[in-house]
């Protein structure tokens, strides 16, 4: 009797398994998807196990007690056949129930994980997105910027130097507009993104007259690849800060675009003459070059890079690799 | 009393366009005169070495050795100038008090700001050299502290109590606070102790400024300040408590 009954556990174990299995390959499905694979599924589990348990119980070596109630059913004139199918089908309806309640069971616990789950990667993306949103913003507006920028204008009105001053004036607006009014989480074409930088630079040239000259280098089909909105913003401050401004030497600062295999290179450089004092302002650098790092793995997740370092010819030079195709 | 001498004033700034605009300024003040201009520190030590200006006006973000750098150097000298920083922006008070600063001004700079600020060279240079604050103290006199969108400068004298606020120390005056980016224990360095005494971990008070002790009968004391405000003494500055207590 106990090894019968242990032959029964065991395939009942099995069974379940066989159940498990199938659970977890549609766990991906919709909570009724997953309902009506476990109210289907159900049916043959319990329909074999009934099997099963009627052959070790009322086929192999009956015991008395079976005979007699198999007696009975006999008599009110029922097949073999039908006999057979009417217990084994009484208990899978019985057993049915239980699995069907355990498989209910399993569902609810496995959603639960899920929601549990999407709930913390939710959160983790909301931390990072957030933290880039911040990082974004440090760039719509930096104030030493903007004040340095209305001195030097403040200076071109005393001298009366108007059509320069207006010019300054309109690319200033321009270059504010467009920073408040992006998105700072949103992508926008490297096109913009350059032209952006463009104009700022064009700003900086006025202040820095005889000192920066720039040499952009995008070719037309890199026009529309998608990159976070200003992005190059901090490389080109930098740039400007411990390149142009921290140099008494004419300084060129180069931004160029090019493809590198399913990636896009874009490289930010300067050939300021070593600067001793630009390695101690590393930390200076670092923050805002860390800040592009962070708001490219929160936008690509590993898919893009960023690396830097002085070159050796004199400068510095950072480059960003980002799919050429990044889905939105 | 003012000095009706000509004033001799050095400019140095990065950016040509600031030096010009400083220029126009200077040149519609009376009783002041351009002796020259400078694009980084390096050239304004030269300089001021060369010219002997009265004053300089001095930006702070500059190449190679900054505006700050360069007020260093100067405070160590024997004769030197009065330093007027120009900046265009700073978020918290710069550690400027190893520097006697004349005036911190914003650009753009304003006229009659740029003037109230050589007026007050004049009036330090017309003090007795007895007042004249010497770079022989080692103590903090004054800090200079964002307020409003302008640096002003804030006594030490005037200072009821200091408070570390997490990266920042947080310098109460009054009703009024403002805050600083330095640690405690540099203040609690540069602090003369005769005026100011660290009563926790993170607060120093200035003596002057405290009522009484009071505790609450679990072993805590407090400082109770005139302005109002009840201080915690820390359990390893209880001595520190002690001693004024005994001397009040």
């Amino acid at each position: 009797m106990a090894e019968r009954r242990a032959v029964v556990t065991i395939a009942s174990m099995l069974l379940t398994i066989l159940l498990w299995r199938v659970m977890r390959r549609v766990e991906h499905r919709s909570l009724w998807g997953m309902v009506g694979v476990a109210l289907l599924a159900s049916i043959p589990v319990s329909m074999t196990y009934a099997g099963i348990n009627h052959i070790a119980f009322y086929v192999y070596e009956p015991t008395v007690a079976v005979i007699k109630e198999l007696d009975g059913y006999r008599a009110k004139t029922l097949s073999e056949l039908q006999i057979r199918f009417m217990m084994i089908s009484y208990q899978a309806a019985e057993w049915y129930y239980f699995i069907v309640t355990w498989t209910m069971l399993y569902i609810a616990v496995s959603y639960a994980t899920k929601v549990r789950r999407a709930e913390r990667t939710a959160a983790a993306y909301r931390a990072e997105a957030q933290s880039a949103h911040i990082r974004a913003l440090r760039y719509q507006i930096n104030p030493h910027f903007l004040f340095n920028t209305l001195n030097s204008l403040s200076t071109l009105v005393l001298r009366a130097h108007t059509d320069e001053a207006d010019k300054m004036i309109v690319n200033l607006s321009t270059f504010f507009r467009t920073s408040l009014t992006t998105d700072p989480d949103s992508d926008v074409p490297l096109a913009d993104e350059i032209r952006m930088q463009q104009l700022y630079l064009d700003i900086e040239r006025v202040r820095f007259p005889d000192r920066l000259v720039v040499a952009i280098d995008v070719p037309a089909e890199l026009a529309s690849v998608r990159v976070p909105s200003l992005i190059l913003q901090p490389l080109v401050e930098n740039a400007l800060k411990y390149g142009v401004a921290a140099s008494s030497a004419k300084v060129t600062i180069a931004i160029k675009a090019s493809i590198d295999g399913g990636n896009v290179k874009i490289v930010v450089e300067d050939d300021a003459k070593a600067d001793p004092s630009r390695k101690h302002s590393s930390s200076g650098t670092g923050v805002g070059l860390e800040n592009v790092r962070a708001r490219l793995a929160a936008r690509f997740q590993g898919r893009a890079t960023c690396t830097f370092g002085p070159r050796p010819e004199g400068g510095y030079r950072v480059e960003l690799t980002v799919p050429r195709f990044s889905d939105l | 009393m003012v000095d009706r001498r000509i004033l001799k004033v050095l400019i140095v700034d990065g950016e040509p366009l600031a030096i010009e605009r400083l220029q126009i300024l200077c040149a519609k003040i009376e009783g002041v005169s351009l002796v020259g201009t400078a694009a980084d520190g390096a050239a304004a030590l030269r300089l001021i070495e060369a010219l002997s200006p009265d004053v300089v006006l001095l930006d702070i973000q500059m190449p190679g050795i900054d505006g700050m750098a360069a007020a260093r150097a100067l405070a160590g000298r024997a004769a030197h100038p009065a330093v007027i920083f120009v900046t265009a922006f700073d978020q918290f008070a710069v550690a400027a008090f190893d520097v006697a600063a004349t005036d911190y001004l914003m650009k753009p700079v304003a006229a009659d700001r740029l003037e109230k600020a050589l007026t007050r060279v004049r009036t330090d240079v017309a003090a007795p050299s007895g007042q004249k604050p010497a770079a022989t103290t080692h103590w903090i006199r004054d800090f200079w502290v964002p307020n409003r969108g302008e640096i002003v400068r804030v006594a030490a004298g005037e200072i009821d109590f200091i408070a570390a606020e997490r990266d920042y120390m947080r310098l109460h005056v009054g009703a009024r606070s403002y805050l600083l980016h330095e640690t405690i224990a540099e203040l609690e360095r540069r602090l003369d102790p005769e005026i100011f005494v660290r009563i926790h971990r993170s607060t120093i008070v200035r003596r002057g400024s405290i009522a009484s002790f009071a505790h609450d009968g679990a072993g805590v004391w407090e400082a109770q300040l005139k302005t109002g405000p009840k201080l915690r003494v820390g359990r390893s500055y209880l001595a520190n408590a002690r001693a004024i207590a005994g001397k009040a």
